[in-house]
């Protein structure tokens, strides 16, 4: 078994407007996608591109309109049955800590109950084992923690408490939504860095959506990037960030601040009027502001092309290429047989 | 003030929040004892984690201290029309009649700015309007400056809710550089959006400074959006300013050990290399550490870090710091 979950051409889409005025979005748009046992999948894009949808679909909190998602193998359909064991599996973290949290509950409670829960300790003194050891996993100690209310944490300190109360069922995957964006920068490596370390040490495989382009790069293996609903480029983080193909993947990574003062922006960039508009869009969604566009970006939506070093692209420009590449493998067949 | 250019300046300023709990008072000294001399022209940028008491900071600057947030010493002093100005001490008729006009206030969290059941244009005709500025007028007056930021228009017949969270940003700036204030406030503008929106904001705050030479204080804990923006910046730890100097010099020689943490946790492209964050969690700003405050954190604390607090001192070339690790001859 190589993949933890699969993702197979994924589709929602939401009805927006009044009975007479309304209009179909299609907030994730045949998306497919897989993570790999002990990897970290980063899924990246602006706001309003999808991504959370996708979390949220995997989490079952939505219903796909079509399109499948396999865990372990099995459908996630088949999964459903049992849910209280998928959703020991696969469990969440999310953007704001001081949501998760009920401030009106202490934070331990909420270990005790996701114990109790799940049944994974029968004595008293193991479930403070399990949370301990839990707890010193993110670097938190039960002492701090104990019979204190949400709003005594600082962000960063929450995040990984919430993170520890995720790791109690020892769970296989890890679906993070934004879980920095609310953490300040200086405690982001802190949560970043945790990732990594439950990659390396549990095999956990986690879903990191973000962004954050920046810690994206840092610490995830493969990435993903969305926009409005479709993923138009994947592959190693380490080709994509470092040599984006597509123009909107470039515009992303141009427009994370870097922490040097001589790399300041020069090139002004075009903002979008509205994210509705976008998702209307025939034909590729970046056209209105994409430098390199075409007409026939306006009208046709680009193919997957996947390129020779693993990464695959939406994009016209691309398509040009890989006809050409695809003449060359042709002719070379052709030869062969002669 | 002699006539150098310096447009702000706050001298010794202290403002605690005053609470109660379980019937004793509590302090929380969210900005204590903060010397700063900002330039007119430049960008000044405040930097630190959240609960440092920046946005307590740009409150004090903005002359709003009020309940529980009062002020226990210090003034600040504002250049406006050649004169010098003490704003804290001002009437509240007078505080009104300065702000927006000369110092403006860009609010953190653009989402809950707006009236939410108004259109964006009687807001602005709101601002206006409180300027004895009249109404025909106040319409054109807003059209013209949304088009010379090069937004639509037409975001002035929206509701807040109509608008998507970079655009209710830019248009929160908008509002707050309507009647071309000499110094902008700006609280944490870009937290929150993603990076191409939070360019965009950034873009527009580059432009309006560099249209009207105004001044800005950017507050934000985003060293990216620092090394992008300010001409200088200062550090803030626990209420106080730990370094001060030219963005060139906090990126290429940070010199107190809180900001070398800042900088070198940040992500780089390029370089996959583990960085370590600040280690330990911030002090509450109810009960600080004798001596320095960030010495429970501090790799390289000495016997004197416990025990007093370092003086910002100037170590050369227009840097200051305030830390016993680098001269500590000079301090004390």
């Amino acid at each position: 078994m190589d993949k933890t979950l699969e993702v197979k051409n994924l589709t929602k889409i939401f009805s927006v407007g009044s009975i007479f005025s309304r209009t179909k979005i299609t907030a994730v748009d045949n998306v497919s996608f897989h993570i790999r046992p002990a990897e970290i999948f980063a899924l990246a894009g602006e706001s309003g591109c999808g991504k959370t949808t996708t979390a949220k679909i995997i989490l079952g909190f939505e219903e796909p309109t079509s399109g499948e998602i396999l865990f372990k193998g099995k459908p996630i359909w088949t999964w459903r049955r049992k849910p209280r064991q998928y959703m020991k599996d696969v469990q969440a973290v999310f953007q704001n800590p001081f949501e998760t949290f009920n401030p009106l509950k202490t934070v331990d409670e909420f270990f005790y109950e996701t114990v109790r829960n799940y049944g994974i300790a029968e004595h008293k003194n193991d479930v403070e084992a399990v949370i301990r050891a839990r707890l010193e996993a993110v670097g938190l100690s039960f002492e701090e923690i104990r019979g204190r209310y949400p709003s005594e944490f600082s962000g960063g300190q929450l995040q990984r408490a919430s993170i520890a109360r995720a790791l109690l069922t020892n769970p296989c995957l890890l679906v993070a939504d934004e879980p920095v964006s609310m953490v300040d920068a200086s405690l982001r490596m802190s949560i970043v860095n945790l990732f990594k370390k439950l990659k390396d040490e549990f095999g956990l495989s986690v879903l990191y959506i973000t962004h954050d382009l920046a810690t994206a790069y840092y610490v995830s293996d493969r990435i993903a990037i969305m926009l409005r609903g479709n993923i138009i480029e994947m592959g190693p983080v380490d080709l994509v960030l470092t040599k984006p193909r597509h123009p909107y993947t470039r515009l992303l990574r141009e427009s994370v601040p870097e922490p040097d003062p001589q790399k300041k922006w020069v090139q002004k960039i075009t903002v979008t009027t509205t994210e509705h508009e976008e998702y209307l869009r025939k034909g590729c969604k970046f056209a209105g502001r994409c430098p390199m566009a075409t007409n026939r970006c306006k009208t046709e939506v680009p193919k997957e092309c996947f390129l020779e070093d693993g990464v695959m692209v939406k994009c016209h420009l691309y398509e040009q290429e890989d006809v050409m590449q695809a003449e060359i493998i042709g002719s070379q067949q052709a030869s062969k047989k002669r | 003030m002699k006539e150098n250019g310096v447009v702000l300046k706050a001298e010794h300023l202290k403002a605690f929040y005053v609470l109660r709990s379980f019937g004793r008072q509590v302090l929380v000294k969210a900005v204590n004892d903060v010397n700063l001399e900002i330039h007119k022209g430049k960008v000044f940028g405040i930097a630190g984690e959240s609960g440092c008491g920046k946005s307590t900071l740009l409150k004090g600057l903005f002359a709003a201290i009020v309940p529980p947030l009062r002020l226990f010493g210090g003034r600040v002093l504002y250049r406006i029309e050649g004169q010098d100005v003490e704003v804290l001490s001002l009437s509240p008729e007078a505080k009104r009649q300065i702000k927006w006009k000369f110092i403006s206030y860009v609010p953190q969290g653009s989402m809950s700015v707006l009236n939410p059941i108004a259109k964006i244009k009687r807001t602005f005709r709101d601002v206006l309007e409180s300027h004895d500025r009249n109404v025909e007028e106040a319409l054109e007056m807003a059209k013209k400056h949304l088009t010379e930021l090069g937004l639509p228009s037409k975001v002035l017949h929206c509701y807040p809710h109509q608008l998507s969270g970079g655009m209710r940003q830019r248009v929160t700036i908008a509002l707050a550089t309507l009647l071309q204030p000499d110094v902008i406030l700006a609280d944490e503008p870009t937290t929150a959006l993603d990076v191409v929106t939070q360019r965009s904001v950034i873009q527009l705050l580059k432009d309006i400074q560099e249209k009207w030479g105004n001044t800005l204080v950017l507050v934000t804990h985003d060293m990216g959006v620092h090394a992008n923006m300010a001409d200088r910046i200062a550090i803030m730890y626990a209420g106080s300013i730990v370094e001060e100097a030219t963005t060139q010099e906090i990126f290429g020689n940070p010199c107190h050990p809180y900001t070398r943490y800042l900088i070198n946790s940040l992500p780089r492209f390029g370089e996959k290399s583990m960085r370590e964050s600040v280690p330990g969690n911030p002090p509450s700003l109810s009960a600080l550490p004798d001596g320095c405050p960030f010495h429970p954190r501090c790799p390289h604390v000495l016997r004197v870090c416990r025990e007093q607090v370092p003086n910002l001192i100037n170590i050369g070339n227009d840097h200051k710091v305030a830390c016993w690790l680098i001269g500590g001859e000079h301090n004390g």
